[in-house]
């Protein structure tokens, strides 16, 4: 088993390595909006257009040798030294950090309720399939998914936030640092999660439900029954274990949500500076240091968690064996 | 004891489906004594593994409903029991308290006064001690179930290789079944549970405690299984085909097995099968299942000897090995939501007269000089029983039609095209 | 958004000097008279040149309060004693600042000039009559050639930078914004060229130093060159200098955090979260405090607590959270402003801007349409098929100024008498647009069939119009256009594109698009100008263009002139002019006497309008909203040059 994961993180550093390499080459051959800006304004205000593009240029250290900027890199990357970020002014380390926090405020509580309540509500489905209440759940959470995020978002900030005025207009990063675990803190953080959890449920619920349909009318279950087994122990033990299974690998991917998941939609409805808008704005604004970073990131994690996908799989179902893979 | 442990008396299961309902157990009587082995014998659609299910009501309800009919259970122990647990729902048949007072029937269903509430109904006490009763378990609820299921009534199923929950240890599915019944502590439980494999012929029970289901064989599977419905000694044992996915030769060791351990326990066997030659191995009585409705009951050599109805007759003939070439029935089963009058049998059957087709199935007639019931319009009053004691397939071929299709003159009401062979396959 | 211009706000002046105002800087003289003297003064207003403000140009997301210092003297403003320092205020912005590092990428942004600005005065400001109003520094001339700047004596460095020398800045604009190698990225060294030449700086004294211009250029002051400079020490240039090392400057703490700043401006920089929040806390040292010849306004200043730039990517949070107060200030775009008006918290302030819409019309050759576009007459005809009421007053709501020429109406270039009025009143009409551009159209391949303009091959002339996509006012405003074209019987098509994408396939051109073309171009004026008509075009085709937003400099007009020449650097609509506009606007920029240049920006002016290179639409407005108890923000161009001294109303 050691072996078996040693190889496997080994090779998440490599895919991470290839995604990293092919994300550099694509923003290499983007043009780079802000160049046309600056010369027009150049030539607008009478100035020469071609110095403006050297200087901008030469800003961005984009006139060197693509080997030299591509093996500089990577030479950082190791290092520990991802670059600096133009377009925020800071270390790229330093702004994937100051980010972070800030995405996992709104989205860990967001994830660990839209799982709890979709496979909850998931599960009880799968057993009283076809009742209302079946119905009613099936509805609640289809709406939830239709609805879309931002445009929610923007509701629930105008009624709740500026006419009801029960919540804060602005996301105050002062009070999500040093008051994190406050009530205010939970205030201003309460629409985000709402808008983001109603979206989660439907699709947890779902699954869990297919998932669970198919064992609830398995043989096994039978068994139990007829064993003497009470609903919840079957619910529980018997129906609910062996829909981990497939489950799992919805379960794992949402704890990797736990860590990396951000919503630029409803960062940016609610001015929330995480993660979401940082890798966004880097983008589009090709500060190619930034956007490495954040590329890097998700991409090794979720690598990491496949691998751990892989292991849970074999923890929860025994007639799985890792030996031969 | 005179009482059958188990007697199911006209029930009828019904499924509610978008195609309409389906009646796969349309008034049935079965009995069920303490020790004997009564196997339920039919084609598939019989209502044979409904008919099981209905008696520990283990069955999807919903869509299942029983609307009709009572299942006895007369284990004196868990009468007591449940009288205690459930003294709401007890129903003194008499009155006044006279020690020994016998027999008198229980008022028809229509009249016990709120009936839907009572399941447990006293025939007899001796002082305080009820001293006969049962328990019906078509009205008790869940709760009251659940001590019976597993702990007095177990269940075996036809195909081991799903029955077992694959995420758990043989062991620990087995002990679960031990404590669901018991106060065992884990130590305790576990000793039991290896002493289980043991009993049932799993080779180094200790060790295999701690295997898998995927780890053991289909055969081994399946005494798994049986260890652990033999969790708690139960009174009976309901066997829903378990040998019919196995190959022969395990058949016949789980066959003997089974044996030994009723005679172990002394505990009754309910075994469905539609393989007659099991039948002939194990069975102290059969019950002939035909179309949601018993055909023919009786003790297994006069049943075998003399056959009674023409479907008996038929399948016994159908074996191969015995009578001439492979025989089969023509026709096909009739519709499950709209059962057509009379007799279920009597579209198929060669012998069929018109009132075979009207009316309600037969009442089960005795048969003379020997231990068995049919319902067949033959033996009742005005008929010569002989008609139908001859050769099933001379009788088929004598009216079957020239271009060798259905045989005429036959109800509609079948509406599956298929003709059936009685020689197993799956169910 | 439109156009690439972002707003530093802030109006500057030339002030000529005279013994008065030198004695004024050197602290000599009556502190009285202050609020008068600036404006009455009759050697004021040598106001050519404006500086080229980049500003914002879309009008929907234009702030309307400017915290940047660089302000000129009250005018008419009676210093009130009774301001009291209390309150936060907090503005909401779109987007964040890029750097803090005013020596390379802040210096092209905004929304960073803007939020260095709260912490660095800058050297001086200039008030919407277009008077040098001296901050760090004073700057005047005796010939227009040669320009002193003379800094106070009470400014002091942060850190261990010590006080602020002319060497300072003569270091600065030596070895950064007129390195050869342009070490830290600075984008407008252009600036500090004059005929691809350095102009020479050269310091004079302890707090003086000289900037000696080739020509005489009596609008220099108001170009932002000096206008608003603001500045960094030299003990911390040099420690990069060696080594050219520009990145190290850039990530230098003390460039970050802006620790160099001292008693240097009205804030003082306590944090910066990425994109949520600027925060400056009022600096106890400002300055000003001690400084005499200032307005008494000015010495108590800020009265603010704290000044906070606080980051909301979402309009209508933003406007959500001006509502509710949780802001003090944010840009509202045109559509939301009638609601705004219902609100009692909010008050509108409505400043003109100097930013004009237009539409450009192709007169290279790889337009459909540019035989007629070429002539004038043909121009002159358009300009009445659109009617610029209706773009003013219903699509944008009346938050517009109707346009004929390429200067604002509230210019002091700008004269009716010599403007033509097109597109409005008795000047628009279809019929009337027809009339006069049938006959236009003989000797070109393009004629009127019954109400339909046809091509030489008797097809119906379809024009594509390209835009850059921005507003729902935009696209509206498209469809008019299209609208009322049809109704002169040509048919238009409209594209939307992104800006960056409409900049590099529609308006930069080069003859290199033109396989028609080969060899020698006759002349090359950049991207945007790579040859003439007939030879140089874009990469793709089109023929009306709308969405890019010129700004017309009504302080310093002599920079429209690359609009109107041939060879202008932004002439990428191939207009060759019928007026000789080049001599016109040199004889304008070195006209010393300032009667006389009005004169000649007046007639320039009026010939423009007479020639329509492009159709003039309207100048834009912003419109800023302020919670009501907000003292300061003013209806005219220029408004916010003095936000240090807004404070908030008590009671």
């Amino acid at each position: 088993m050691r072996w078996y994961v040693i190889r496997r993180v080994a090779w998440a550093a490599v895919v991470a390595f290839v995604i990293l390499t092919i994300t550099f080459l694509f923003l290499e051959i983007t043009p780079d909006q802000q160049v046309a800006q600056l010369q027009f304004q150049a030539a607008q205000s009478g100035g020469d257009p071609e110095a403006a593009l050297d200087a901008y240029e030469q800003r961005r250290g984009l006139n060197q040798p693509l080997w030299d900027r591509y093996t500089e890199y990577v030479t950082n990357y190791v290092q520990g030294n991802w670059g600096w970020s133009d377009t925020r002014s800071e270390p790229v380390l330093d702004a994937i950090v100051a980010s972070l926090p800030y995405s996992i405020m709104y989205s860990a509580p967001s994830i660990v309720i839209s799982t709890v309540v979709g496979m909850g509500i998931g599960l009880y489905s799968a057993l009283n399939q076809y009742t209302k209440t079946d119905y009613a759940a099936t509805f609640v959470a289809f709406f939830g998914i239709s609805i879309p995020n931002f445009w929610f978002g923007i509701m629930l900030l105008l009624i709740f936030g500026e006419t009801l005025g029960w919540f804060p207009i602005i996301f105050q990063t002062s009070i999500a640092d040093t008051q994190t675990f406050s009530l205010a803190n939970l205030r201003q953080l309460f629409l985000p999660i709402v808008v983001l959890s109603t979206g989660a449920i439907a699709g947890n619920m779902r699954y869990a439900r297919a998932e669970a349909l198919e064992y609830v009318r398995a043989e096994f279950v039978k068994t139990a029954r007829a064993k003497g087994a009470t609903g919840w122990r079957m619910l529980s033990r018997h129906i609910l274990r062996p829909t981990l299974v497939p489950l799992s690998t919805l379960l794992v991917g949402d704890l990797l949500g736990l860590l990396l998941a951000s919503s630029l939609l409803v960062e940016v409805v609610f001015g929330i500076p995480g993660v979401g808008r940082l890798s966004y704005d880097a983008i589009i604004n090709q500060d190619t240091d930034l956007v490495l970073g954040t590329v890097f990131i998700p991409v090794f994690i979720s690598v990491v968690g496949n691998l751990l996908q892989d292991i849970a799989y074999t923890v929860l179902d025994p007639r799985i064996s890792y030996g031969d893979r | 004891m005179s009482d059958p442990l188990i007697s199911v008396k006209n029930l009828h299961t019904q499924f509610h489906t978008d195609d309409g309902t389906v009646r796969a157990v349309d008034g049935i009587d079965v009995d069920v004594s303490r020790g004997e082995t009564v196997c339920i014998v039919g084609e598939s659609g019989s209502g044979k593994t409904v008919t099981s299910e209905s008696i520990t009501k283990i069955l999807q309800m919903p869509p299942g409903d029983i609307p009709i009919g009572e299942v006895q259970f007369r284990d004196v122990e868990s009468v007591r029991e449940l009288a205690d647990q459930f003294p709401k729902r007890v129903f003194d048949v008499h009155e006044d308290d006279a020690p020994g007072t016998a027999g008198t029937d229980v008022p028809p269903e229509e009249d016990r006064p709120g009936d839907e509430k009572h399941f447990v109904i006293v025939e007899e006490r001796s002082g305080d001690r009820i001293s006969r009763g049962y328990i019906d378990m078509v009205r008790a609820p869940d709760n009251a179930l659940r001590k019976i299921r597993g702990g007095d009534i177990a269940h075996i199923f036809q195909n081991p290789q799903s029955a077992l929950n694959p995420v758990y240890t043989v062991g620990w599915q087995i002990v679960e079944a031990v404590q669901l019944h018991s106060d065992d502590d884990d130590e305790a439980a576990r000793e039991r549970a290896i002493d289980l494999l043991d009993r049932v012929g799993i080779p180094d029970a200790a060790a295999r405690f701690d295997d898998y289901p995927h780890e053991f064989s289909g055969g081994m599977k399946q005494r798994v299984i049986i260890a652990m419905a033999l969790a708690s000694n139960p009174d009976v044992l309901i066997a829903d085909e378990p040998t019919t996915a196995l190959d022969v030769t395990i058949q016949a060791q789980i066959l003997d097995l089974l044996a030994e351990i009723q005679e172990d326990l002394g505990m009754a066997i309910l075994f469905i099968t539609h393989d007659l030659g099991v039948v002939a191995e194990i069975a102290d009585r059969v019950v002939v299942m035909y179309a949601g409705k018993v055909m023919e009951s009786g003790e297994v050599f006069d049943l075998f000897e003399s056959p009674a109805h023409p479907y008996t007759r038929a399948l016994l003939e159908c074996l191969p090995g015995r009578g001439g070439d492979m025989v089969s029935i023509g026709g096909s089963l009739p519709s499950v939501t709209n059962p057509p009058d009379g007799c279920r049998f009597a579209p198929r059957c060669p012998h069929a007269v018109d009132d075979c087709f009207t009316g309600d199935q037969p009442p089960m007639y005795s048969v003379e000089g020997a231990d068995q019931e049919v319902s067949c319009v033959f033996y009742g009053d005005g008929y010569d029983e002989s008609v139908v004691q001859t050769e099933f397939a001379a009788a088929q071929n004598r009216t079957a039609r020239t271009d060798g299709g259905r045989t005429t003159g036959r109800r509609a009401g079948t509406d599956t095209d298929e003709s059936v062979r009685s020689d197993g396959g799956d169910r | 958004m439109p156009s690439g211009n972002e707003e530093s706000d802030g109006v500057r002046q030339v002030w000529l000097p005279n013994r008065r105002n030198m004695l004024k800087m050197l602290g000599i003289g009556g502190a009285a008279a202050l609020a008068g003297c600036s404006s009455g003064d009759p050697n004021d207003g040598d106001s050519t040149g404006t500086p080229a403000q980049t500003e914002d140009t879309n009008t929907d997301s234009t702030e309307g309060d400017s915290p940047d210092t660089s302000e000129a003297p009250q005018t008419t403003t009676t210093t009130e004693a009774s301001r009291e320092v209390s309150g936060d205020y907090v503005t909401g912005r779109g987007t964040d600042a890029v750097s803090l590092n005013l020596l390379g990428a802040a210096a092209a942004d905004g929304e960073s000039g803007d939020r260095i600005g709260s912490i660095l005065d800058g050297a001086y400001g200039v008030t919407p009559d277009l008077e040098v109003f001296p901050l760090w520094a004073d700057i005047s001339t005796e010939d227009g050639k040669t320009y002193t700047v003379e800094l106070r004596d009470n400014l002091q460095w942060g850190g261990d930078y010590g006080q602020m020398t002319a060497e300072d800045w003569v270091y600065m604009i030596q070895e950064v914004f007129q390195a050869e190698d342009n070490w830290t990225g600075y984008p407008n060294q252009s600036d500090w060229q004059r005929q691809d030449e350095w102009i020479p700086v050269e310091q004079t004294g302890e707090l003086t130093f000289e900037i000696q211009l080739p020509q005489v250029d009596p609008a220099f002051p108001l170009k932002p060159v000096m206008w608003g400079q603001t500045a960094m020490p030299k003990g911390l240039i040099e420690k990069y200098r060696g080594d050219s090392d520009g990145e190290g400057l850039a990530q230098d703490e003390d460039v970050q955090t802006m620790a160099y700043a001292g008693n240097l401006g009205p804030y003082s920089l306590e944090s910066w979260e990425r994109e949520s929040q600027f925060v400056g806390t009022r600096n106890e040292d400002y300055y000003m405090r001690e400084a005499e010849n200032v307005p008494e306004a000015w010495q108590g200043a800020p009265y603010f607590n704290s000044y906070t730039f606080q980051v909301i990517p979402e309009q209508s949070t933003r406007l959500s959270a001006l509502r509710t107060g949780e802001i003090t200030s944010t840009g509202i775009p045109t559509t939301q402003v009638q609601q705004f008006e219902q609100e009692e918290s909010v008050e509108i302030n409505v400043a003109p801007q100097a930013y004009m819409t237009s539409m450009i019309y192709n007169q290279r050759v790889n337009g459909n349409f540019y035989e007629v576009f070429r002539q004038k007459e043909s121009r002159q005809a358009l300009a009445r098929a659109v009617n610029k009421e209706t773009i003013a007053n219903d699509i944008l709501s009346g938050y517009a100024t109707i346009a004929h020429t390429f200067q604002p109406k509230f210019s002091k270039w700008y004269s009716d008498e010599t403007v033509v009025q097109t597109g409005v009143g008795d000047e628009y009409g279809a019929e009337l647009a027809r009339e006069m551009l049938e006959p236009t159209l003989e000797g070109t391949s393009y004629s009127y069939d019954g109400d339909r303009i046809v091509d030489g091959n008797g097809e119906q002339v379809t024009l594509n119009l390209v835009y850059a996509q921005g507003s729902d006012t935009t696209e509206d405003m498209n469809r008019f256009i299209a609208q009322e074209y049809d109704k002169i019987g040509l048919n238009v098509e409209l594209q939307g594109l992104q800006f960056n994408s409409m900049l590099e396939n529609y308006v930069s051109n080069s003859p290199s698009n033109n396989p028609d073309f080969s060899g020698e171009p006759e002349y090359a004026a950049g991207p945007y100008n790579g040859g003439n008509r007939d030879q140089s075009v874009s990469p793709e085709q089109w023929d009306i263009m709308t969405g890019i937003v010129f700004n017309t400099y009504p302080r310093t007009p002599s920079q429209t002139r690359d609009f109107v020449i041939k060879q202008g650097g932004i002439n990428y609509y191939g207009y060759e002019p019928e007026a000789d506009f080049a001599s016109l606007y040199e004889e304008a920029s070195t006209a010393v006497d300032e009667s006389t240049r009005q004169e000649i920006y007046a007639e320039i002016f009026g010939l423009e309008s007479e020639e329509q290179p492009f159709n003039f639409l309207n100048m834009g407005v912003a419109i800023g909203g302020y919670q009501n108890n907000v003292q300061g923000p003013k209806p005219e161009f220029g408004s916010g040059w003095d936000s240090n001294i807004w404070y908030f109303q008590q009671g």
